[in-house]
């Protein structure tokens, strides 16, 4: 059986084809990627744009690849110098950073039976009484969502890693960088997440019961519920 | 597992955003029902053969754009705090009223078509789908995907007629 010419391929009137057409050009919302990968889960964002940009540059000529690698020296290369002068033949030597190895593991106070972890005491007034979606449109540009997506991407390999400690403080550090990001509530479950997993379940509870009351037709609502004891 | 998801979504976002809005998901709740269907694939990518992602998409985008449907309608009002996404970023604010207005139009009148026969027509005529693409997804025979394709540009071709004869004698 043959299928029957399109409506768009010109058997349609012309209002028929641009209502069509307006139906075709449909986009989502601009985050709408990012919102998706970071729901799943996908890390290696950074991996993957690295990735596609040398997959690019492979494959061009050897005039655009010269041309590539001038255009980088020069953006590279110009503030470099502008900054050589500025400060002087030599920059002054950075302070020697912190040597952790040197420094001896801290053992952690055991917990009292029945009372959380000293070490991450969260007071009930760190807890937020409101986990609110932000106004997105023009919040943020395309280049901090792409940020805030490499550091929610850093938090949840950390996390992948067992690293609970280390991610809570990234996660704090993202909170105070993107104090109006896109992933607001993407970084919350990953709070969450960290929490539940390094023994703080108490907090990972109220945390939880705050996201769902707030948050109640969440994509997450389900996997919350569980920590919430709902 | 995790770079199939991740070429899954490059591949098929843009596809299921147009099946969610088009089959009659409020434009606020997009983002959230696009996360919804890659979640649900995502929990089943075991059980999906390679190469029939795009049909269990599209299965789990309609379901869920006709749950969206139902909660709207409850809802009886929708909120958005963004204006819809169109493919041309520069145009005017002449064209950008006038897309609106377009958009709400089609919009109205996918919304008074039969929900299976705007089904068959969207895949066909908007995502460019053949008769056997959509029978093969929609899990129905070849003769009933012909049957309501040639019902709903009927019912289409009717409303967009009823339009235009309606902007016409207002012109005159």
């Amino acid at each position: 059986m043959d299928d029957p010419q399109r409506l768009l391929d010109g058997t349609g009137t012309t209002l028929e084809r641009t209502l069509l057409q307006e139906l075709r050009s449909y986009r989502g919302p601009e985050e709408m990627r990012a919102h998706t990968l970071a729901a799943l889960g996908v890390t290696g964002s950074t991996g993957l744009a690295i990735g596609g940009t040398l997959a690019w540059w492979w494959g061009k000529t050897w005039g655009t690849k010269l041309l590539t690698v001038s255009v980088a020296s020069v953006l590279v290369g110009v503030p470099a110098a502008y900054f050589m002068l500025r400060e002087g033949a030599t920059p002054p030597a950075l302070p020697a950073p912190p040597t952790v190895a040197a420094m001896p593991p801290q053992p952690l106070p055991a917990p009292a039976p029945g009372t959380t972890s000293p070490v991450l005491d969260i007071p009930a007034s760190a807890i937020p009484t409101k986990v609110v979606r932000l106004p997105r449109r023009g919040a943020t540009t395309s280049a901090n969502l792409r940020a805030e997506l490499e550091a929610l991407d850093t938090v949840r390999s950390t996390l992948a890693r067992g690293d609970f400690f280390r991610a809570l403080s990234l996660l704090d550090a993202h909170f105070q960088r993107f104090h109006h990001g896109r992933l607001h509530l993407e970084a919350e479950m990953l709070r969450i997440d960290a929490l539940a997993r390094c023994g703080q379940a108490d907090a990972a509870r109220s945390y939880a019961k705050e996201f769902l009351r707030h948050n109640p037709k969440s994509v997450h609502a389900s996997r919350l519920q569980s920590i919430a004891g709902q | 597992m995790k770079s199939r998801l991740s070429r899954l979504v490059d591949d098929h976002i843009d596809f299921v955003a147009r099946i969610l809005r088009n089959a009659g998901a409020a434009e606020a709740d997009i983002d959230d029902e696009v996360q919804r269907v890659f979640i649900v694939l995502s929990n089943r990518l075991d059980d999906v053969q390679v190469g029939c992602e795009k049909s269990f998409l599209l299965q789990t985008a309609l379901h869920i754009a006709a749950r969206s449907r139902r909660t709207t309608a409850r809802r009886r009002e929708v909120l958005t705090d963004q204006l819809p996404q169109i493919a041309d970023p520069v145009s005017t604010p002449e064209e950008l009223a006038d897309r609106q207005q377009m958009r709400k139009t089609v919009d109205q009148i996918l919304g008074q078509m039969d929900n299976d026969l705007r089904i068959v027509f969207l895949l066909y005529e908007v995502e460019q789908m053949t008769a056997a693409e959509i029978g093969t997804a929609l899990k129905i025979p070849n003769g009933t995907v012909a049957s309501r394709l040639r019902r709903a540009r009927a019912d289409f071709r009717d409303r967009v007629s009823t339009l235009e004869h309606g902007l016409h004698s207002q012109v005159g």
